[in-house]
Formats: structure tokens, C-alpha cells, sequence
């Protein structure tokens, strides 16, 4: 990823979403359309199919064990160096090292690089990003609780969510890859704001007034609101796999996610319950 | 990770300041006005990579 040439840019990422939009948007389509014929104890039973699977798969993989180019032995009872004579009478050497040795020097190489200014910089960036804190639990609650939302119109605003989202991915490939980052990032930063600040509208109740129903209004706004989050996201995964350590891309990946759907949306709902 | 959890924690704290959904406006109107906050370090990202 790193040694791609600017044309290459952003291909990978891009890719790589648009297939986990898409498979979200299979999943909330059929979440959706089977609320109907079974109890949602059997869909929440489904659901755990494919991850027991991928559990079992991870488990059984093997991993084949990656070269360390400055320490041969990790996990030495000694550490020191063998000096081993080969048959054809060429000397290798190997630095032995114990793990706790391995991992105070691994810990010491990430400190310099996160001191290093090219990192910092934009990394305080990103922590600002993802530290900004988000209403839409509550609005979730406020959705179910106060407009009495049906669980199936809330599965098919998922599945309109993973379709725009989706959508925005292909924009993303087809025609902002060369776009400044910086530049995407102020534009889709703005148009979030706006977005995000149209559910006033909603909880204040002054779409009924003005004639809209909720409904018409929920989608409407989660349709390009989905677009704009999805142009946005894709910047900062291309940027982020940019930041981080040769081969570590997939990990970095891996952590925005999960930072996003997991930590921010399940805790935050969890704060809201208690 | 880390900015992820101070967002939850935030988010967290302004939940349980908030009474009741009567509140729940004041909540939309200071997440609204969080999210172009990044804006002010955005010079510190490269316009290229």
C-alpha cells in the first residue's frame, strides 16, 4: 500500500469497504425482511453463525511465524549470541533475546515513532476525530421510545444506511481519489455538521410543523448523511494506512472500525442505559 | 482506539447529564457543534500523501 503510485491511491481501501458495505447491506436486508417469519431470538441466533465460523477458521489457521530481522531467537533462556559453523564452512551468527528484552525494545521503537513530528502531528488529527462525542444513541432511543419506530422500518433504514454508504464508496473510487485530503475532510466535515444538526429538527418536532413526516425526514437525512460518512471515512483510512507501520495496514484498518462501531456506538449505549 | 473510548466517555457524560429526552435537543445542539472541532488541526494533515 505504501509503495503504491498516486493512480493506486486509495484503490484498496476503497475496495475493501465497498465489500463490507455491501455484505452489511445483504445482512440488513434479510435481518429485515425475515423479522416477519421468525422471532428475533433465531435471527440473534443466525447472526452468531458466521462469527462461530470465522472463530473456528482463525483458530485452525496456521500462521506462518514472521522473521524477525534484527532478532533471530525470541524467547531465549539467555541472551547472548550462537555462532554456528555451516557445512559449507560459511559462519552465521544469531542474536539471542529474551521476550520481556524483545518487548522493551519494541515498545521503546514505538515511542520514537509516535514522537517523531510526521506522526504526531497528524495523528493529534485523528485523535480529535474520533474523540468528538455523538448524540446518536440517544436519537436511536428517541426514534424507538418517542416515534414508536417499528423494528422493521429500522431495519430498513439499515439497509438504506449500507446501501448510500456504499454508495459513497464508489464515489469515493470512481472520482475523489485525487481529491486533497485536507480539502475532503473541511467539505465533508461542514456537510456532516449541517446533517447532524437537521436532527434538531427532528426532536424538536418542527418537521411536523413544517409538514414532514418523521419518517420521510429519518430517511432523507440517513440517506446523505450514509454518502457524505462514507466519502469522509475513506480519506482517513487511506491516511491512517499511510501513518502506520510497514505491515500493519490491515490491523490499523481494523482498529478505526472497530473504534467506531464498537467502542463509540455499544459504549456510549450502554452510558445511556445507565 | 483511544480517541474512540474519550468520544464514548464524553458522550457518556453528556448522556447522563441530560435529564430526559425533553433534553435531548441540548444533547444534538453541543454533538453538532463538536464535530467541526477536528477542523481547527486539520492544517497538521498532509493536503497529499
Amino acid at each position: 500500500m505504501k509503495k503504491q503510485d498516486s493512480s493506486e491511491k486509495g484503490k484498496l481501501q476503497s475496495k475493501t469497504t465497498i465489500s463490507r458495505f455491501f455484505g452489511g447491506l445483504l445482512a440488513s436486508l434479510s435481518a429485515g425482511l425475515s423479522l416477519g417469519l421468525v422471532t428475533p431470538r433465531i435471527i440473534f441466533a443466525c447472526a452468531s453463525v458466521p462469527l462461530v465460523l470465522t472463530f473456528i477458521v482463525a483458530y485452525r489457521y496456521k500462521e506462518p511465524a514472521i522473521e524477525d530481522r534484527l532478532y533471530s531467537r525470541i524467547d531465549a533462556n539467555f541472551e547472548g549470541s550462537d555462532i554456528e559453523l555451516n557445512d559449507d564452512g560459511s559462519v552465521v551468527v544469531q542474536h539471542r533475546i529474551r521476550r520481556l528484552s524483545a518487548l522493551k525494545i519494541r515498545l521503546r521503537q514505538l515511542v520514537d515513532t509516535f514522537k517523531s513530528p510526521n506522526i504526531l502531528r497528524p495523528l493529534s488529527f485523528l485523535l480529535l476525530l474520533m474523540s468528538t462525542p455523538s448524540s446518536s444513541t440517544s436519537v436511536f432511543y428517541y426514534m424507538t421510545n418517542r416515534l414508536n419506530f417499528s423494528p422493521f422500518f429500522l431495519s430498513m433504514l439499515s439497509v438504506l444506511r449500507h446501501a448510500c454508504g456504499l454508495l459513497g464508496a464508489m464515489l469515493y473510487r470512481w472520482k475523489f481519489r485525487q481529491t486533497s485530503m485536507r480539502k475532503l475532510f473541511v467539505i465533508t466535515t461542514l456537510i456532516i455538521t449541517l446533517f447532524h444538526g437537521m436532527q434538531l429538527i427532528l426532536v424538536t418536532g418542527t418537521n411536523e410543523q413544517l409538514g414532514i413526516s418523521p419518517k420521510m425526514f429519518v430517511l432523507s437525512s440517513e440517506a446523505a448523511d450514509a454518502v457524505i460518512e462514507s466519502l469522509s471515512l475513506l480519506p482517513l483510512l487511506v491516511f491512517a494506512a499511510k501513518l502506520c507501520p510497514n505491515g500493519n495496514e490491515g490491523s490499523v484498518y481494523c482498529s478505526i472500525i472497530a473504534a467506531t462501531n464498537l467502542v463509540r456506538r455499544r459504549l456510549s449505549r450502554k452510558c445511556t442505559t445507565f | 482506539m483511544v480517541g474512540g473510548f474519550l468520544g464514548s466517555v464524553f458522550t457518556g457524560l453528556l448522556q447522563i447529564t441530560m435529564d430526559d429526552c425533553t433534553n435531548l435537543w441540548k444533547l444534538v445542539l453541543i454533538t453538532t457543534s463538536c464535530i467541526p472541532l477536528p477542523l481547527i488541526l486539520v492544517k497538521r494533515v498532509p493536503a497529499t500523501i
